[in-house]
């Protein structure tokens, strides 16, 4: 094939639709990466410009700026979206735009789910912001502790506010995490076996998966203090049985592993940019991959070092000081690996050098404060105060914002081909590095001095005028700084020099391509076989432009992409990605029309978008697939490949894998809630007598049975697989039967105690898990009857299997658990 | 998948030592175990003291496996990543060595 008529071609498939059409129906992950930052970036601007606000009020003692109401609405979204709509989203939107080109894929493994994630970003944001504009955002600090966030402390909508408009929000960031988990272990060049990826990989791979485990717990929470709020049901009221510690360790569980999740991908970041920087391989890279690991799972084991004064026995809080110090270990270990890789290699103090340098300062000394803070009793001494306040800002800007910082002026000309235009970069790093450390140096001796955190003003006599004011002066040298930087940015955008390829004379395989680069990303894929594909190589752009890699052809008008085994990269299947489409958008109205009813108090609308959730993820399901295989397709260079219909192991299946993880985590969250109100909280056991009872809990077990079974009998006999499904569907329904009727004939009303609000709680979540079995189940028999599902393309069938297996064994969990606690209590 | 999962069981053990730990704990102060089973050890102290020195032997058993495959880097990173959970689960049972149990 002509090599400009390859490329002609391949735009006309993957490019965006013309048009507004195209603005609202593109699935491109470069469009979206690029849109998810630019819009993380506006939230960043408006989180500072309420940091501003925050520093003008404690500028000076006793100061009339803003009153008391004002000020927690200011603090509270200020924190709110600096975590929320800014760090988490710009991660999502740096991996979103990064990983497939340096992964040498054309697309993520769901386009459809990151377009979803977009909408629900911006929708979920844009609540939190009306809500500011309207003087009735979210004022309870941005861990909104329960009983402040409460219906008696806050009556209003504002606790409504965060809790919907995040958990919105949070479905991005689960979306997002399920991707970028997928992406990454089946969407890589051919022979790119898991140690030849490029080491960001391997941090988003973790980061992925802390998000997969992470976020479920606070989502979890989120509900259940929603629904206290909404319907009375008294989770986190001691008087009833329930706890505001529960929302503790729910928040805590989420929150800090959040710290991770935020600092590792900027980690990866610098594990990129520092050898390419220094002119020499990263040292240890085996070291770093094991490092990464280590914070993944031990971040898990942390939260509590967050309620250190909440009298929890002293044993306990021992064991999370002790996992608090040891995380520091994998954290120098990539400290010193990068201090080596430097000490390695002929350092070039380019501008994203600047930011790498500030980032080990700031970092280093925020990692230090942390130590001191996993320690009880210094932690106890400086809780609430003004010192954690500069703690934390000196580990998330540290870790996160100086590396981003550094990571934009290194893939800009990736993302504009342009290079830069004047030396405002370097004005804007020292405004910002002097402007830091002014603001929150001396407000660590603040705290020591006694400031609490979240105060609007203090007295003359406290003595903490000066080192207040020096902070205010250092914040709003900060704004000049990003201010800077975004000119910065918008000049190179604008008027800055086109670019050569690999600017950087880097070695990953993002810059093998065009800058800026097509939607297609590579005219044809590569095939590598070591970590610097360039360095192996240096036409490699060029070769794989001239269409001599894999699928270097366009057919059908098809999205083609390379998906390979998990473990050795060899290439297994074709995948065949959805286009541009409108689906993800009104999926996202759909979500948004729920929040809206539920933040508006019109519960009776909720079902309605419950059921418009279903039919429309019906639609987006029903719309893969194919009643045609195309058998085995030449993808070049030798390889013959079957489609992704024709497989065991498809994308969609292994997404299905990870949604179910998210959601045991969030089961597994509910079910510690319910043993931990049962085990700590006052006033249990609830008053009145309760028995045991088994025969609905068996009833569950008869229908978890029959799903199970019919479910495998489909899968090993095709021939009865239509009936297998209808049968699973049956199960799962004869199951949904036995948990309502256990739930209305022994639980008292939910309002009752905790004990009843979490047993209908539990039987809600398992009812809910067992629809979507059922529903699963369902489509795959319709799918049969249409021709999707066939001998030869029974990966459906696997993926229905998953969801109805896991709700009837949630079923079964639920039923049992609370059939024989009666017993008891 | 298989491999991924067996590079880092070091720290899933990890993971799993330390939540039946603080279930444990948890569990014992609720039901008072606070009489002394032995002199000087509480019964909370001596259930979760036996518990950890169980689940140390059990990574150790972890690691002798992980051991025996060293042939590729991943496997390698699987032993480092098990010696990173034994580790993990002696520092952070050290707790139950010194500091009172339910108070």
């Amino acid at each position: 094939m002509n090599v400009i008529q390859l490329h002609h071609d391949l735009t006309r498939i993957w490019n965006n639709e013309p048009g507004w059409r195209g603005v609202f129906s593109s699935v491109s992950h470069t469009t979206l990466g690029k849109r998810f930052m630019i819009t993380a970036a506006v939230f960043f601007g408006i989180g500072g410009v309420l940091a501003m606000l925050i520093r003008a009020q404690l500028a000076t003692p006793a100061s009339a700026f803003t009153g008391p109401e004002v000020y927690g609405q200011i603090f509270t979204m200020h924190g709110s979206i600096m975590m929320f709509l800014f760090a988490i989203p710009m991660l999502e939107g740096f991996a979103i735009y990064l990983l497939p080109k340096i992964l040498g894929a054309r697309d993520l493994a769901y386009p459809r789910l990151t377009a979803l994630g977009w909408w629900c970003y911006l929708f979920g944001g844009t609540i939190m912001l009306l809500a500011l504009l309207g003087g009735v955002a979210p004022d309870a600090g941005w861990f909104l502790y329960p009983p402040l966030s409460g219906k008696e402390f806050t009556p209003g909508v504002n606790s409504d506010v965060w809790l919907l408009g995040i958990t919105f929000v949070e479905i991005s960031a689960l979306a997002a995490a399920i991707e970028i988990t997928v992406t990454i272990l089946k969407f890589r060049a051919a022979n790119m076996s898991l140690t030849k990826m490029p080491i960001l990989a391997w941090y988003l791979l973790a980061t992925a998966g802390m998000m997969i485990f992470g976020f479920p717990p606070l989502i979890l929470g989120s509900i259940l203090l929603e629904v206290e709020r909404a319907f009375g049901w008294p989770f986190f009221q001691p008087e009833l049985g329930g706890s505001p510690l529960l929302w503790q360790h729910l928040f805590w569980l989420f929150g800090h592993p959040e710290v991770y999740i935020i600092f590792l991908p900027a980690a990866g970041a610098l594990s990129t940019i520092i050898p390419v920087m220094a002119r020499t391989p990263l040292i240890g890279y085996g070291a770093i991959v094991t490092a990464v690991m280590a914070l993944a799972f031990l971040s898990f084991g942390l939260w509590v070092h967050h309620m250190f004064t909440t009298g929890i026995p002293h044993m306990a809080l021992g064991f999370f000081s002790a996992a608090s110090v040891l995380v520091a270990i994998p954290t120098a270990v990539q400290i010193f690996a990068w201090i080596g890789t430097m000490w390695a290699g002929r350092p070039k103090f380019t501008l994203p050098m600047y930011y790498i340098v500030g980032f080990f300062v700031v970092f280093v000394l925020g990692g230090l404060t942390g130590v001191m803070l996993a320690i009880v009793p210094f932690d106890q001494q400086v809780h609430d105060t003004a010192f954690v306040t500069a703690h934390l800002h000196y580990v998330l800007v540290g870790g996160f914002v100086f590396p981003m910082l550094a990571a934009a002026y290194y893939w800009m000309p990736h993302v504009t081909g342009r290079t830069r235009v004047m030396r405002v970069g370097i004005a804007a790093f020292w405004l910002i590095f002097i402007g830091f450390n002014l603001t929150f140096l001396q407000m660590h001796l603040t705290g020591l001095l006694g400031m609490p955190r979240r105060v609007y003003t203090y007295p003359v006599e406290a003595g903490w005028t000066l080192l207040n004011l020096t902070s205010s002066v250092g914040a709003f040298m900060q704004a000049f700084g990003f201010g800077l930087f975004a000119l910065d940015i918008a000049l190179q955008r604008r008027l800055g020099k086109p670019t050569r390829r690999d600017p950087w004379e880097a070695e990953t395989l993002e810059w093998a391509m065009p800058t800026p680069p097509p939607q297609y990303n590579f005219a044809s894929l590569p095939t590598v076989s070591s970590r610097e594909p360039l360095s192996d190589n240096r036409r490699i752009g060029v070769d794989l432009a001239a269409g001599k890699g894999l699928l270097g052809r366009a057919i059908g008008g098809r999205r083609e992409t390379l998906a390979v085994d998990i473990v050795t990269g060899a290439p297994e299947h074709v995948a065949i990605l959805p286009g541009s489409s409108l689906t993800p958008l009104f999926t996202a109205l759909v979500f948004g029309g729920f929040f809206m009813s539920m933040l508006l108090g019109i519960y009776w609308l909720a079902p309605v978008f419950i059921v418009g959730a279903a039919v429309m993820i019906w639609r987006w399901v029903a719309t893969t697939g194919t009643t045609h295989d195309p058998g085995p397709v030449d993808a070049g260079n030798g390889y013959y490949l079957p489609t992704g219909f024709a497989i065991r192991g498809s994308v969609g299946y292994w997404g299905s894998v990870l949604a179910v993880a998210a959601s045991g985590t969030l089961f597994a969250s509910l079910v510690f809630g319910y043993f931990f109100l049962w085990v700590v909280a006052p006033n249990w056991p609830p008053p009145g007598a309760f028995g045991a009872y088994l025969l609905e809990p068996i009833i569950v077990t008869a229908g978890a049975l029959l799903a199970v079974v019919a479910a495998r009998l489909g899968l090993r006999n095709f021939d009865r697989s239509r009936s297998g499904a209808i049968a699973a569907a049956a199960g799962s329904a004869l199951a949904i039967a036995g948990l309502l009727a256990g739930a209305i004939r022994h639980l008292p009303e939910p309002t009752f105690h905790a004990f009843a609000a979490t047993g209908w709680a539990l039987t809600g979540f398992a009812v809910f898990s067992c629809a979507v079995g059922a529903l699963a189940q369902l489509f795959v028999h319709r799918r049969i009857a249409s021709g999707h599902v066939i001998a030869q393309r029974p990966h459906e069938l696997r993926t229905a299997a998953v969801w109805s297996d896991y709700g009837v064994g949630v079923a079964v969990v639920v039923a049992w658990l609370l059939g024989l606690s009666g017993a008891a209590l | 998948m298989t491999a991924l999962i067996k590079m880092v069981s070091g720290l899933i053990a990890w993971a799993v030592s330390f939540s039946v730990l603080y279930a444990l704990h948890g569990l014992g102060c609720a039901l008072g175990w606070t009489e002394q089973a032995v002199p000087g050890l509480t019964q909370a102290r001596v259930v979760l003291l036996v518990t950890w020195i169980l689940l140390i032997a059990a990574h150790g058993v972890l690691l002798v496996w992980l051991l025996r495959s060293c042939a590729t880097q991943m496997q390698r990173i699987g032993v480092a990543i098990g010696w990173i959970g034994l580790g993990a689960t002696i520092v952070t049972g050290l707790p139950i060595l010194a500091i009172s149990s339910c108070v």
